[in-house]
């Protein structure tokens, strides 16, 4: 298969994983909106999972919330970047290790950056649901917003990031060969 | 992947059709994220319009992040240094308020696009090169403007402490006189005041002026060096030479085709 193709195809089955996998996830408390993002930096390369996550982001400013999750583009980033360059070594194979770190590193950028954009521009106060519920129940024990907003993304983070664990590792072992490596070579 | 990307987004030399028109679509992007700082009244195509162009100058901003290293060369360190480049740090700043990461009374940073335009302009460049060449003259000249603008202003508020309302006041008078402004809401009275305002202006024209000297000459210089540089390069020769060369060249390739 035509390289390109292969790229095509990928960076759409990723962008199409983001929206598809949220919109599934929607009443569940987990995002899964970067296993594309993921998918697309593992399969082909960081840069591939970059624009699938800035795709991503663009839909779900456009068409469910507003231009300011925008600047959430850095936590599909840093996914992308972070299972691109660690899940496989340096012959290319997928490693256990690689895995494992990817997905604590995962889990810690993911939760500064969110919890570090939510309380610049809300105080703390996630414009979703299941976060508020979170939040809400933390600030009534007596906890500080920040800390209860960094606290309640750090848990949602990690239900997400070994759901799309899971689904991304799913996918990449049912994906046809001639998808998962460039045949050109 | 990225090569491509780098292709398309580099500042064009001419030569590639996508890449020039992506130039002038940034530029024009930028233009049309600053209608609306032109009117007063909030019109409902204008959230449209800072939607879309938004969202074009972010995705912009990523792509010169993730190819800043085929730019400058320096490896994985080139993604750590470009958040801190001068128009990096504008293009983000001109993001901020769009992004409602700072509040809407510091929208008018959106007015930092501007510089997406100006990158393309060789004459911008050109300045900016005067500046960077000419900033230990300059900040010297500037320390002199402000030191004689502080004893000019010294001098009028301890001569006619009533004229002003506090030495800020006196401050702006003396600004606004040597840089030849001069509003006329604060003027001195007296005819001593008169005396010291004319002679501090007589000196502070010279003063004010060296920059541009400074400037226009670095400017100018720089434009010749381009110039000599172009014609060192020979790009743009038309001589007899070039022309046989490039005859010979074709007759070479013509050869090898056969």
């Amino acid at each position: 298969m035509n390289n390109k193709w292969r790229y095509f195809i990928i960076m759409l089955l990723g962008a199409v994983m983001n929206e598809g996998l949220s919109i599934i996830a929607a009443p569940y408390p987990v995002w899964l909106d970067v296993s594309g993002t993921a998918l697309a930096a593992l399969v082909l390369e960081p840069a591939a999972g970059l624009i699938v996550g800035l795709v991503n982001n663009f839909i779900i400013a456009f068409f469910r919330y507003d231009q300011t999750t925008l600047i959430y583009y850095c936590v599909s980033a840093a996914v992308a970047v972070i299972v691109g360059n660690l899940v496989k070594n340096k012959e290319g194979k997928i490693t256990v290790k690689g895995v494992i770190y990817a997905i604590l590193l995962v889990i810690a950028a993911s939760t500064v950056l969110s919890s570090t954009l939510t309380i610049w521009q809300s105080g703390g106060v996630s414009n979703a649901e299941f976060e508020l519920v979170k939040f809400n129940a933390f600030v009534a024990k007596g906890m500080h917003p920040y800390a209860a907003c960094i606290l309640t993304t750090f848990i949602i983070k990690i239900y997400d990031t070994l759901a799309t664990a899971v689904i991304v590792g799913i996918i990449y072992a049912i994906l046809p060969k001639k998808l998962k490596y460039n045949m050109q070579k | 992947m990225r090569q491509t990307i780098y292709n398309i987004i580099k500042q064009s030399d001419g030569r590639d059709k996508l890449n020039k028109f992506y130039d002038y679509f940034i530029c024009a992007i930028a233009f049309i994220s600053i209608i609306p700082l032109m009117y007063k009244r909030e019109y409902e195509i204008f959230n449209l319009m800072d939607t879309v162009t938004v969202y074009i100058l972010f995705a912009d901003y990523v792509f010169r992040w993730m190819t800043y290293d085929m730019r400058i060369k320096k490896g994985n360190i080139s993604f750590v240094i470009y958040p801190f480049t001068p128009y990096a740090l504008l293009d983000l700043l001109s993001l901020l308020p769009s992004l409602g990461m700072v509040s809407q009374s510091f929208r008018v940073l959106r007015m930092l696009r501007i510089f997406k335009i100006l990158r393309y302009s060789k004459s911008f460049n050109y300045i900016l090169h005067a500046f960077e060449k000419e900033k230990n003259t300059l900040s010297s000249v500037l320390i002199l403007a402000l030191g004689y603008i502080f004893v000019s202003a010294l001098v009028m508020f301890s001569y006619e402490p009533e004229t002003f309302s506090d030495f800020f006041a006196a401050l702006y008078w003396a600004t606004t006189a040597l840089t030849t402004v001069g509003y006329g809401d604060v003027y001195p009275k007296t005819d001593v005041g008169r005396l010291i305002s004319m002679i501090s202006s007589l000196f502070g024209i010279a003063v004010i002026a060296l920059p541009a000297g400074i400037i226009t000459a670095s400017f100018v210089d720089e434009i010749n060096e381009e110039k000599e540089q172009t014609a060192a390069s020979g790009e743009n020769d038309d001589d007899e030479h070039s022309k046989i060369d490039r005859i010979i060249e074709k007759r070479m390739e013509a050869d090898k085709d056969e």
